[in-house]
């Protein structure tokens, strides 16, 4: 079991910015490949933060990515590279973080072979169990066995 | 003294209570953890091929020994290969007695947060924790710091134990009784947790995440290593809970059949809280914290709380699910130890309650110590959850897979293999060949070394597990929580296995 140091950090960190910062993107579910814009709002001027994406924060797979500077009236687009849950911050020059957002990234097209495991595993965990199970039960009485500890 | 050892009443008593003791709050927290920490769908292939090349071949020998020997673990291992044999199984029990402390002071905080989940967890207006203002932190975060560092932890402690105890106060039939009415339970409320999961947005890609492999991460000996870790902790083996579940056997048994049925039943139930908790990661787009438990206490909340209606309702339900599985796991656990005090001191079954409840309940009351030593939350708050992490990290992370290798090596190499797949051909339809032996003698104890090995050199680059945490002037801590371990653990094995033995005999 790790420690919650990392992510409870950079939550009471991202948490303890000004309240009013807020970052915003233009669909709730971003998809992979798919350009669209985050805007950032409540902050004095925009144009000097930073936007950056954490694919799968605190997995062994996390990678970080810089996407850019946002504009002055706090825009900039943003093309996602990976699926799965991601972590987009502003961050000053300090490499501060003023504000934070999660989003789930959407597949760009239904992934076949994700299908393929599902429906695979589900088969075979759920008719093993099934067909195992009916075995069990259907293999007699048990003999009922009290033994003596001497 | 003479004692009447209990058996099962019935065949499905005795699948319900071992897939009981494998479905538990591993199945729900740290398979999604472990599947979300090692990419998803890259962790799931792996997973799968740990189930069929370590999980029912270990299962099918525990199974096998235990009903062969009739006794638990360690008095089994002795029965079967001498006193040797017989410090490996205390060492297991007594490992397993370390889980069981911290696992019942993990259950008191679930106790805590479900007695939350009737109100005050989902309160509008945000909780304060630790000195840090409202808005801090999310609502579920402050209320379980609030509740881990107040005095409540001390009373769900001793109620936990008190359930436990009266759950297996007669043994297996008391247990039998409980798992007849939890398990099934366990899955319908699983399933009502997916449910509601899949039904919103985002919810089906959730799921997708967990089963589409990432080849490019594949490669990576760690995610493998995690997969085969995963497959030993969640079908408990290396605890010796099998071995004494299954010296309640009947002397004919199928335990080819009932270890794949025990298995496919724990996998299928981890597949199913697979889907519940990606759906709602995705759905409500949190990102699990560092920590294994965050995923109960902070992710699913989180995601429970921002459910349109009946926020109340499902919250109670989770919480309940949890205490379910977590108690049909804890009581097995109890009863592992209780069983090999009595196998080998003959003491009737109430006096070993009475001391494996007042010694376990100090162990966990250490567990649940409100003590702050954190107040910036840098590591884990109190002294009670850094000693549970520092803790699980040596006796699951490690003891369980020394145990199990112990296990391979007395059955395939101290003991006659021949002569236990023969017990075990006897009354199994599908017979156990050369190939199997092959398999326990070189396979499954190179594979449980390997990964010993490569966390073992992790460890020694790395420096000893929790040096680096915040413990507000408990300086080597770290270093406490591994000398405690390795005492308790070895030095109790070699203690026990010198005690006379009063059980009248049996050994090798």
């Amino acid at each position: 079991m790790k420690t919650l140091m990392l992510t409870v950090v950079l939550l009471v960190v991202a948490a303890g910015a000004p309240v009013a910062a807020d970052l915003d993107l233009g669909e709730d579910f971003p998809v992979v490949g798919k350009p669209q814009s985050v805007f950032l709002a409540g902050v004095e001027d925009a144009s000097t933060l930073t936007l950056w994406v954490i694919y799968s924060p605190t997995s062994e797979t996390q990678t970080e990515e810089e996407v850019g500077r946002f504009t002055t009236d706090g825009r900039i687009d943003w093309s996602p590279s990976r699926f799965g849950i991601a972590t987009l911050t502003a961050r000053d020059a300090d490499d501060t973080v003023v504000v934070g957002e999660n989003v789930a990234i959407l597949f760009a097209a239904t992934p076949i072979a994700g299908v393929l495991v599902m429906v695979f595993a589900g088969v075979l965990l759920f008719a093993g169990a099934v067909v195992s199970m009916w075995s069990v039960l259907s293999s007699g009485v048990p003999e009922r066995l009290q033994r003596i500890d001497t | 003294m003479s004692e009447v050892r209990g058996s099962w009443g019935s065949k499905l008593g005795f699948i319900l209570a071992a897939s009981g003791s494998a479905i538990g709050l591993g199945n729900i927290v740290f398979f999604s953890s472990n599947a979300y920490k090692y990419g998803g769908g890259a962790f799931y292939v792996p997973y799968l091929v740990a189930l069929f090349l370590i999980g029912i071949p270990v299962m099918i020998l525990e199974l096998g020994a235990g009903r062969f020997a009739r006794r638990s673990m360690p008095n089994a291992l002795y029965q079967m290969a001498g006193k040797r044999a017989e410090v490996a199984g205390w060492f297991g029990a007594l490992n397993a007695s370390i889980i069981t402390m911290y696992y019942i002071a993990i259950l008191a905080w679930i106790l805590g947060m479900w007695v939350g989940s009737l109100g005050a967890l989902w309160q509008a207006s945000p909780v304060e924790a630790f000195g840090l203002s409202s808005g801090e932190l999310s609502n579920s975060m402050s209320y379980f710091f609030n509740m881990i560092s107040s005095q409540r932890p001390l009373l769900y402690v001793v109620l936990i134990w008190a359930a436990n105890i009266l759950i297996i106060i007669r043994g297996a039939k008391s247990i039998e009784a409980v798992v007849k009415i939890f398990v099934p339970l366990m899955w319908v409320m699983m399933v009502v947790l997916i449910i509601r999961g899949v039904t919103l947005p985002g919810g089906i890609e959730g799921i997708l995440y967990l089963f589409t492999p990432d080849f490019s991460v594949m490669a990576d000996v760690g995610i493998w290593k995690g997969a085969f870790s995963q497959m030993f902790f969640t079908l408990s083996l290396g605890f010796g809970i099998m071995m004494a579940y299954a010296s309640y056997l009947p002397r004919k048994n199928d335990d080819v059949l009932s270890a794949t049925t025990i298995s496919f039943l724990n996998c299928s139930f981890e597949y199913i809280a697979g889907l519940a908790i990606f759906s709602l990661l995705f759905a409500f787009a949190i990102a699990p914290k560092a920590s294994s438990l965050s995923m109960i206490f902070f992710v699913v909340p989180e995601g429970i709380a921002e459910f349109p209606v009946l926020v109340g309702i499902f919250g109670f339900l989770f919480f309940t699910l949890l205490l379910m599985a977590g108690l049909t796991s804890s009581v097995s656990l109890v009863e592992s130890v209780v069983l090999s005090v009595i196998d080998k001191f003959d003491l009737p079954r109430m006096k070993v309650l009475v001391g494996v409840f007042l010694v376990g309940l100090a162990g966990s009351v250490l567990f649940v110590l409100p003590q702050v030593v954190d107040p910036g939350l840098s590591d884990d708050g109190t002294l009670g959850f850094t000693l549970v992490d520092l803790f699980d990290h040596w006796a699951f992370g490690y003891g369980l897979l020394i145990c199990g290798l112990f296990e391979l090596i007395i059955l395939g190499w101290l003991h006659d293999i021949d002569a236990l797949l023969v017990f075990i051909n006897e009354s199994s339809r599908v017979k156990l060949g050369s190939k199997f032996r092959f398999l326990v003698r070189y396979i499954l104890p190179l594979v449980i070394v390997c990964i010993l090995v490569l966390s073992a050199v992790d460890e020694i680059t790395g420096g000893l597990y929790g040096n680096a945490m915040e413990t507000g002037g408990y300086s080597g801590l770290h270093f406490v929580a591994f000398a405690g371990w390795i005492v308790f653990s070895l030095g109790g094995a070699v203690l026990f296995t010198m005690l006379k033995r009063r059980d009248g005999g049996g050994g090798a």
